[in-house]
């Protein structure tokens, strides 16, 4: 039996976005887990706080799939995201970043991902 | 009377049960919602509650965002399963642990690549939130470290040299023991049964359990000073609490490799 969560977002947010990102998570995830939480790495182009974006990667269901992308297609989440959806074998799939249009169907990291952005994970003690 | 021909069977090695606190398998107790209604049993299912697998009264937990879950992946090691924490923001909990001496047992395979240092991965924490690490870590990345140790203050403090040989990205036998209470008999053991991989080398650090107990936080993967979190799979993991016997520890090692296929030195 194959599992329902069969695709993996790398999901980086501008801090500026990131309740609007929190609140469509929430609604779209499924009911009696935090989804607002979802966002809690920061990120920064130097690593230094503060956190200019925050980022999440993880698990979808299609149905959760096709209203991110819906969405998304009609330009409808905030300008501030970048989202590459992977498969469960970690390959690329589709992004809406142009800069990862040529490593479609090639393994794709969240590290991969900071790398497109030009972001580094902000420490978390001094 | 004449002889009967016996067959001598050999001995099943079984885990101890006297002072198991907690004993987590990937075979057994996962559900995808950290209430425990819904079972993960497919495939890449996401995990967000791994309950005891004795009944006991704790269960590992991700009570945040469903992207946090690591997933199950079937037949991992020896033809069962693992848990996969993905080394981005996946981690589990278990509450309400107490410990005071202990002995903690971990079939896993580390898949991080990176450096060997307090920098690299946390695999287990023993400590109040994700995001700092007070209290015992026991940290491991694949190509050089398996480190214990107790933070306070600066990041270095407490920790024990790294071995000199890489640990690999292959399936092994963490062995945390913390038989008395004290730092000076604070040992870790990577598929060993006799020589410990590390030995605590600091004096008066503060921090440690103790003799007494404590109820701590017991994270499955945790957030390092870095922001990285644990990269690695984990197939079980057993905590005794007070510390086992030399005789025990050697014994539940046997049945763990035995049980995995883990060849031990």
């Amino acid at each position: 039996m194959s599992t329902a969560w069969i695709h993996c977002y790398h999901l980086v947010v501008a801090a500026a976005d990131v309740a609007d990102v929190a609140d469509l998570c929430a609604a779209i995830g499924p009911a009696g887990l935090a989804e607002r939480d979802g966002l809690s790495l920061g990120l920064s182009p130097s690593g230094q706080s503060p956190a200019t974006h925050f980022a999440a990667s993880g698990q979808v269901t299609e149905p959760m799939r096709q209203v991110l992308e819906t969405l998304a297609d009609a330009g409808q989440i905030p300008a501030g995201v970048a989202w590459y959806r992977c498969d469960l074998e970690g390959r690329l799939v589709r992004a809406n970043r142009a800069t990862v249009a040529a490593r479609i169907g090639q393994p794709f990291t969240f590290d991969d991902a900071l790398a497109d952005l030009g972001l580094q994970r902000v420490a978390a003690l001094a | 009377m004449p002889l009967v021909p016996q067959t001598l069977a050999p001995r099943a090695l079984e885990l101890p049960t006297a002072g198991r606190a907690l004993w987590l398998r990937a075979d057994a107790g996962l559900y995808q919602d950290a209430a425990g209604t819904l079972p993960a049993a497919a495939d890449n299912d996401p995990v967000a509650h791994w309950a005891d697998a004795a009944g006991g009264p704790l269960a590992a937990v991700q009570p945040g965002s469903s992207l946090k879950r690591p997933r199950l992946r079937l037949a991992q090691v020896a033809g069962r399963p693992a848990l996969r924490f993905d080394g981005v923001d996946d981690g589990l909990l278990v509450a309400g642990l107490t410990l005071s001496t202990f002995t903690l047992l971990a079939v896993a395979k580390p898949t991080y690549p990176g450096p060997g240092d307090f920098n690299s991965r946390v695999l287990l924490e023993h400590s109040a939130t994700f995001n700092d690490h007070p209290g015992h870590n026991l940290i491991v990345s694949r190509d050089a470290t398996l480190l214990h140790g107790v933070r306070r203050g600066a990041l270095a403090s407490g920790l024990t040299s790294p071995p000199p040989t890489p640990l690999g990205e292959s399936w092994c036998l963490l062995v945390h023991d913390y038989p008395d209470g004290t730092h000076a008999a604070h040992r870790l053991y990577r598929s060993r049964l006799v020589v410990p991989v590390s030995a605590e080398t600091f004096a008066g650090m503060s921090g440690d359990p103790g003799a007494s107990p404590v109820t701590d936080t017991l994270h499955l993967a945790a957030r390092n000073n870095t922001s990285l979190f644990a990269q690695l799979d984990l197939a079980e993991l057993v905590v005794y609490t007070p510390g086992l016997s030399t005789a025990a520890r050697v014994g539940a090692s046997r049945a763990l490799a035995a049980r995995y296929g883990v060849a031990l030195t």
